[in-house]
């Protein structure tokens, strides 16, 4: 258990190496690059390594780049005191990804959260229904970055 | 006997034989908030949060801003410790443009800091009160935050969302009438401590409705990543200002309040003591203000591309930003992670079994904002 053997098995099983990621001013944070579809047995190896508190789901629209949207999942390690930024893609076109809310329960509200301003669909979730936003905007997908809110002033 | 975080979503009782209750959006103790509730008899069977009746999706327009005029926005996250929020902002763009600010400013921002944090705990205190109904102890805790809000009122202009932290420093320096008022301050709430705590502790309507009622679990504060007080009350010792320090907080001698009960009179507690705790550092802070003319760094207007992520322990927990810039005047995306969007879904999972009355000393023992909530 620990980070040693997390960063271990992630390489053997997915074949992805930990990055440095010191943009995070809080504490030495580690950052894996996964894809989509291994989300539920990396979350799952995470819970067993120690990872168990979670801190941010985090998405961020990269279509004017030219990219898909990215998912950043932030998670600590109470025990040693490392976090681990889990960072994935999903193309904008058919944002899909596996739910992982029944083994973080803290991500239920995130992810219902993000579904309502993203649009992404969590496979799996069982309640992706309003949570925040009028009824007026729902399905435009607020936070992408083709959603332009009208002006207030004319 | 706790069996793991399980959660309620099947229909439940058959058709007619549970009532369902809208507790708020009108309800004196809920705020702009609507909790439905199944019931049966007095009973809670099922409890659904509904939140979004204060939503201003702050995320979006943070990405029609300035890195320095989105401080406006950021504080409006909870107006009652905006100072909190914008320090956050203001670390995170620091960050970001790898700029360092001066030791007198990191102190001074630890006043402001802490100065949010008494002034939102004592209201937090009130609401705790007031969902019982017993008004003379808000008006006692209300009457003590005029003081420090007119130490903020005479450094800022004004009394509530100051926007008195910039990214680069603070934003006025501060003069001697301003330390003045602050001492002030500090001064009050010593003398009248002793007699809040003899009427706060063992006020026995507290005690009766608190004790005992809602109890979160240990596990379940990882389950549900909950933050702040309500975690401390449960054992977990967790503040972000003791264990990740950031703006000289370990400079400062002071003590992470940790309760082992989990339930809401241990909430309460812990809020209430962490005031003490927040006048310690004040002092400390006051007498060992370093030497310095220069209270804002020179900041760039367009900070290069890159991303940042900053958390500070806020008055509700830790609150977490994860802010990309893709080289512009302002942030091409801001995460807000906020407390009491996790905290209050702890309610989900203690309210069933209660009894209908007790979910008031509950859900104002989460210590919840819905400014923060509903960002």
């Amino acid at each position: 258990m620990g980070f040693e053997s997390f960063a271990k098995k992630m390489e053997t099983y997915f074949g992805v190496k930990a990055e440095e990621y010191p943009q995070n001013r809080v504490a030495k944070t580690y950052m894996f690059k996964i894809q989509p579809h291994h989300i539920r047995e990396v979350a799952k190896l995470l819970k067993e390594e120690g990872f168990n508190f979670f801190h941010t789901l985090s998405p961020v629209d990269y279509s004017p780049k030219g990219r898909g949207l990215e998912l950043n999942y932030f998670f600590e390690s109470i025990e040693e005191r490392i976090w681990v930024l889990i960072r994935t893609e999903v193309p904008l076109e058919n944002p899909e990804i596996d739910s992982i809310h029944d083994i973080f329960p803290a991500l239920e509200a995130c992810e219902r959260e993000e579904w309502e301003k993203f649009g992404i669909n969590f496979k799996g979730h069982p309640r992706l229904k309003p949570l925040l936003l009028d009824d007026t905007l729902q399905g435009k997908w607020v936070q992408r970055k083709s959603y332009i809110p009208e002006p207030h002033r004319k | 006997m706790y069996k793991g975080a399980q959660i309620i979503t099947q229909p439940v009782g058959k058709e007619g034989d549970l009532m369902v209750l809208n507790w708020g959006v009108q309800h004196p103790a809920s705020g702009p908030m609507r909790i439905k509730v199944w019931l049966d008899g007095e009973k809670i069977v099922k409890v659904e949060n509904d939140p979004g009746y204060v939503t201003r999706n702050l995320e979006k327009m943070l990405e029609y801003r300035t890195w320095e005029n989105a401080v406006v926005n950021v504080e409006r996250i909870c107006f009652i410790d905006d100072l909190g929020t914008i320090l956050n902002w203001a670390l995170a763009v620091e960050k970001l443009a790898d700029v360092e600010v001066p030791k007198n400013v990191q102190y001074f921002r630890v006043i402001l800091a802490e100065v949010g944090r008494i002034v939102s705990h004592l209201i937090g205190i009130g609401g705790m009160f007031g969902a019982l109904g017993v008004a003379t102890p808000t008006m006692w805790v209300l009457a003590l935050r005029e003081y420090y809000l007119d130490f903020l009122e005479h450094y800022s202009g004004y009394r509530i969302s100051t926007a008195a932290i910039v990214p680069g420093g603070v934003r006025f320096e501060p003069k001697k009438e301003d330390f003045d008022l602050l001492r002030k301050a500090v001064e009050e709430t010593e003398r009248r401590w002793d007699d809040y705590k003899e009427v706060f502790i063992d006020n026995p309507t507290l005690v009766e409705r608190y004790k005992g009622i809602g109890i979160i679990p240990k596990e379940l504060v990882f389950e549900l990543g909950l933050r702040g007080p309500v975690a401390r009350a449960s054992g977990v010792d967790y503040d972000l200002r003791k264990r990740y320090p950031y703006s000289s907080y370990e400079d400062f001698n002071f003590k992470v309040v940790v309760k082992e009960e989990g339930d809401a009179y241990a909430r309460f507690l812990v809020v209430l003591e962490e005031i003490e705790e927040s006048v310690k550092i004040i002092k400390q802070a006051l007498e060992g203000m370093p030497e310095g003319d220069k209270w804002k760094v020179r900041m760039p207007k367009k900070i290069k591309a890159g991303e940042a992520y900053s958390a500070v322990e806020w008055a509700r927990g830790g609150i977490e930003y994860h802010v990309v810039s893709d080289g512009g005047t302002g942030a091409y995306r801001v995460k807000i992670s906020a407390p009491s969007f996790m905290n209050i879904w702890a309610l989900e999972y203690i309210a069933p079994g209660h009894k209908l009355a007790d979910l008031a000393t509950i859900f104002a023992s989460l210590y919840i904002c819905h400014g923060d909530l509903d960002r």
